[in-house]
């Protein structure tokens, strides 16, 4: 998302990917003053982050955390942006049984390239247990849709089908990666 | 508020006038954030966590680790 400042760049960022997390939970992302330059970290208020069933039954169990870098970009993408750098996703059962989680961390502890750089899944049942099953860069609303879709998971917006494709609209129109 | 959560603004809503925010944290929130999912999650405070991990000591591939490291910005 692009600002004249770079405070700018990352309330783009951040709004919309607020409003899609308010769409399953009260909880609220988290970050430190935007640092050009610096991979900077996004986390949430609460984790596991709490949700709730449409049913009333045992919900299951989110994770969420990216690191994003405040960069200068040219054109319409500029004059500041922000580009995320690593994220992990968890979708935890009930129980708090590892289900399902997609992992991008192309960079290793020191900055070198990780052995595994590329996105990917981590699905926790039978022989697919421990494999990275290679995936598309994959974004938080996707992640709250899935949950909403396919998980039973509670929506605390009446509007949050359009307050997803808004900002998957914006993801897919700001993003520099394939 | 569960034990150990840091208190934050947490109100539902659907009206657009009074949309959730993000929160900005001061270096010490971060490093009590940190702290308490390092904790919460490894067993260990946010300092060990990070002289561990640097030190290579821990399995950078557990998904624990993973998410706690990805915080570590929070208390820079």
């Amino acid at each position: 998302m692009a600002g004249r400042t770079p405070h700018e760049a990352l309330a783009a960022f951040l709004g919309p990917l607020q409003r899609a997390l308010s769409c399953v939970t009260p909880a609220v992302l988290v970050h430190r003053p935007p640092v050009p330059d610096h991979v900077q970290a996004l986390g949430v208020s609460e984790e596991p982050i709490r949700l709730t069933t449409t049913g009333g039954g045992p919900a299951p169990r989110l994770y969420l955390e990216q690191q994003y870098e405040l960069v200068k970009a040219p054109g319409e993408h500029g004059p500041w942006k922000v580009t995320t750098r690593a994220y992990r996703y968890r979708i935890d059962s009930p129980a708090g049984t590892e289900l399902v989680l997609w992992h991008w961390h192309p960079a290793d502890r020191q900055g070198n390239p990780h052995r595994r750089p590329r996105p990917h899944l981590h699905a926790q049942v039978g022989e697919l247990r421990g494999r990275h099953l290679l995936t598309g860069r994959v974004s938080m609303e996707a992640v709250i849709r899935v949950l909403l879709d396919d998980f039973d998971v509670r929506p605390r917006r009446s509007n949050w089908r359009s307050v997803l494709d808004a900002a998957e609209a914006q993801f897919e129109q700001w993003r520099t990666w394939p | 508020m569960r034990r150990g959560e840091m208190e934050m603004a947490t109100s539902a809503t659907t009206d657009a006038a009074e949309e959730p925010r993000a929160r900005e944290l001061t270096r010490e929130e971060g490093r009590r954030l940190l702290d308490e999912r390092a904790r919460r999650f490894l067993h260990m405070s946010g300092a060990e966590f990070r002289r561990r991990y640097a030190a290579g000591e821990l399995d950078p591939d557990d998904d624990h680790v993973l998410g706690v490291a990805l915080l570590l910005p929070l208390a820079d």
